[in-house]
């Protein structure tokens, strides 16, 4: 048995969705934050059932592969209720959604979310008015709050198969009504043998809807092509957006007959957003965040850097005290211990503040609005303002930003996108950043490697974009209002995504580290150093470094590790230069994107292009690293 | 020069020269300054003159656009002389839809955000260097970039 949370994007249908399962899927306060389906098993009052959480749609017709994948899935599976969750506060945007679903023949509950959102707009809904005129039962919800989600479930047990019921109130004007009829008559009396009703089949079919029209016969179409015809000659517009402004008009009238509108409470947030959108402040505003945020985690991270290596290396010191220096046993434990000191000291340090930071200005919603304040910028390369999405994600972990391009309509925008998140820092490779730049260096160098970094991100999209010129089709996004986010919820978004580095890449650094430890021991690293000698002779480093670089391949901390493991020391200043050290970090940076993005980028931009993507990079970081070894000691005047 | 180890002294770096960063974030920030005053000052003071006709319209994507847009629908002149495109109102004016001069998806898309004809709008920002407008759409706010808001032919209110 299926139950489908569906609504609007930004709704808030993934935070009722972790209410009830636990957090699974990623919420953000930011529309498009959930591109593929998650499932959950629940149990509730004796009753099992498949949760699905559906990317959030604003109709059933698609217009990016995030939408169309929700679409398919409401038209294909067989779904035993659909839980629709509307945002209270734009009601009568959101009925258009439910008025849609309720032709689905399948039962269907509304869960009005965000009723304290629309109490302070000053909207007053009647759920129970709504719930008569509709046909369908009404929940009030505050999601975040978990206000109601019990009773939600409770409803829903009790509906789960009672498709909903004829409604009169939602019947359509005369003339278009009778086109409908006309329209399932023909439908019916070809025995389609469709699952879905035959009015929604027979309304898709005059919206010219592509998916249902590749379905009918040529007879079915020819009779659509006849009523849009017909449609369109009494209302002088195209069928489809009389049926659309049917719907809207619909939707209007439950509106106005469920709900009443007073003065808004004032609400500060307006002014903080007149002040964060401002034409200057705005990007003032930005510069500031981004630095303070730079500040605050290479702040937070060099004392945790400091007091948990300390501790470690006196350990590490205490354990090889009596062991023979030289012998297996003291690579195995120096190995180890690296791999430990790693993780622990390095590269935690650093992931905490820096997701804890991603998250909060994911929840809190100011991502929207720099993809607002950047549209003008990233036209200029060719992209419009919804790419600035997944690049910031891309900060976080190239893996999710890769799937972030779902929201873009163009699949050029998509390739663009993706190539250019995973060219932007991750989280891992931020760390190796603040560890080995900011840490040696002073943190004034690793912002510069922060903003050489975005340049070469502009100029990279610049180029791409007319590698492959395409008109993007302009920027249409929504922009969500703030919300202080909870403290829960934050710390378990961050768990979520620390998570993976904890049980996966953590052991896999051990291991890495072990391995290197036993190369070492039994001279096996020579060989793959020999082999690799070419790339770090041009790009001038030790030639130790040849097996780190592969190892960055597979996760980029791991390269931070490896490092010093294979210098033998874990004061890095002592063995390498200031530009040795700034060519390795840029390369690292810049070079092909770690195993699991690659993974990902081939699932959503297909094999030739990842190859593509990855040619480019490794092209790039190379001759980044050469520029910068060139460069460098001029400046330096060492 | 390259491969020589700095000494153990400076090992967190403190006697490294920091001239670069500084010139260079300097040079930088000047560097963005002058882009953004000149984005400011080209679509500020020029509206409405011969600059903003030549420069303004479309800068850099000019030729491709023209060359692309073939098969979408040609904007056309309104009769009605009091018309203008949404991306000609300044901040802080409510404005009514009259026409959406779009292709199908994206005026479906601008639909389903409450942007059709006789909608009334709210515009709060319109973003300096040719980006995007920030409108009210009954309660939600919307970001509409510059080109898909020429194709919004709006009459503004009082």
């Amino acid at each position: 048995m299926k139950i489908a949370l569906v609504g609007q994007p930004n709704c808030g249908k993934s935070t009722i969705f972790n209410s009830v399962a636990g957090y699974r899927a990623a919420t953000g306060n930011f529309p498009g934050t959930t591109v593929r389906l998650a499932w959950s098993t629940i149990r509730f009052d004796g009753l099992v059932a498949e949760l699905v959480d559906v990317p959030g749609i604003y109709s059933l017709t698609s217009a990016n592969p995030a939408e169309s994948a929700a679409k398919k899935f409401l038209l294909n599976e067989d779904i035993s209720l659909i839980i629709n969750v509307l945002d209270a506060s734009l009601l009568s945007r959101s009925l258009e959604l439910t008025l849609e679903l309720r032709e689905l023949g399948v039962p269907v509950i509304v869960c009005l979310n965000m009723m304290d959102e629309a109490e302070r707009r000053g909207t007053r809904i009647s759920s129970q008015q709504l719930s008569v005129l509709l046909g369908l039962p009404v929940v009030e919800t505050i999601g975040y709050r978990g206000v109601g989600v019990r009773e939600l479930f409770r409803q829903a047990t009790s509906q789960i198969s009672q498709p909903p019921g004829p409604a009169e109130f939602i019947r359509w004007h005369r003339d278009v009504e009778s086109s409908v009829q006309q329209m399932q008559d023909v439908i019916e009396s070809t025995s389609h043998g469709h699952r879905l009703p035959s009015r929604f089949l027979a309304i898709k079919l005059l919206e010219n809807d592509d998916d249902i029209s590749l379905e009918a016969g040529p007879g079915t179409n020819d009779a659509a092509a006849r009523l849009r015809e017909h449609l369109e000659d009494l209302r002088g517009r195209p069928a489809e957006s009389v049926i659309m402004s049917e719907r809207h008009d619909r939707a209007m009238k439950l509106f106005e007959h469920s709900a009443t509108v007073t003065r808004p409470r004032h609400d500060p947030r307006a002014a903080l957003d007149s002040l964060l959108t401002h034409p200057l402040w705005g990007y003032v505003f930005l510069a500031v965040i981004l630095v303070g945020f730079f500040w605050a985690v290479f702040g937070l991270g060099s004392l945790l850097e400091n007091a948990i290596s300390g501790r470690i290396n006196l350990f590490t010191v205490y354990l090889l005290a009596d062991v023979p220096k030289g012998g297996l046993e003291h690579a195995l434990i120096a190995g180890l211990m690296d791999g430990v000191q790693g993780g622990a000291g390095i590269v935690l340090p650093y992931l905490v503040p820096f997701l804890l930071g991603l998250a909060f200005l994911e929840d809190v919603g100011y991502l929207p609005r720099v993809a607002y304040l950047m549209d003008g910028m990233l036209h200029r390369i060719g992209l419009h303002g919804t790419s600035m999405l997944p690049i910031i994600l891309g900060y976080g972990c190239s893996v999710p930003a890769c799937m972030a391009t779902r929201i873009l309509p163009s699949k050029r925008d998509r390739f663009l996108a993706s190539v250019l998140a995973t060219l932007v820092p991750c989280s891992a490779r931020s760390t190796v950043i603040f560890a080995l730049v900011a840490f040696y260096l002073g943190p004034m160098w690793a912002l510069g490697i922060f903003c050489f970094n975005a340049l070469v991100v502009i100029i990279s999209g610049w180029l791409l974009a007319r590698v492959w010129p395409e008109i993007s089709a302009g920027m249409i996004l929504e922009v969500p209002r703030y919300q202080w986010p909870a403290l829960s919820m934050l710390a378990r978004k961050v768990w979520l995504r620390l998570r993976e580095f904890v049980v996966l890449s953590w052991p896999l650094l051990i291991a890495g580290s072990l391995v290197l430890g036993l190369g070492t021991y039994w001279n096996f690293d020579h060989y793959a150093n020999l082999a690799l000698s070419p790339l770090t002779m041009i790009l001038g480093l030790p030639v130790v470094l040849g097996t780190t670089l592969v190892f960055g391949v597979l996760r980029k901390e791991l390269a931070l590790i490896m490092l010093a493991q294979a210098l033998g020391t874990a004061s890095v200043a002592t063995v390498l230069s200031a530009t040795q050290i700034i060519v390795f970090t840029i390369f690292i940076t810049f070079y092909i994107p770690c195993l699991a993005t690659l993974v990902a980028m081939v699932k959503e931009i297909g094999k030739k292009m990842t190859a593509l993507a990855a040619t480019y990079t490794f092209l790039l970081a190379t001759a980044m690293g050469v520029a910068a070894r060139l460069i460098l000691p001029l400046i330096l005047g060492v | 020069m390259r491969g020589e180890a700095p000494s153990s002294s400076s090992l967190c770096g403190r006697k490294h020269p920091r001239v670069l960063p500084t010139c260079c974030i300097r040079a930088l920030a000047g560097l963005v300054s002058t882009l953004i005053l000149s984005m400011l000052a080209r679509n500020r003071l020029f509206v409405g003159s011969r600059w903003d006709k030549l420069k303004c319209k479309d800068m850099l994507w000019t030729p491709l656009r023209v060359a692309k847009s073939g098969g979408t629908k040609k904007v056309e002149r309104s009769d009605e002389p009091s018309t203008l495109t949404l991306d000609r109102i300044r901040a802080g004016q409510e404005v009514k839809v009259v026409q959406i001069v779009a292709g199908q998806s994206a005026a479906r898309q601008l639909a389903q955000l409450g942007i059709r004809a006789g909608a009334t709008l709210g515009v709060r920002r319109s973003a300096p260097m040719g980006g995007p407008i920030l409108v009210d759409s009954g309660g939600s706010m919307v970001a509409i970039g510059r080109g898909m808001a020429r194709k919004v032919r709006v009459q503004t209110l009082a």
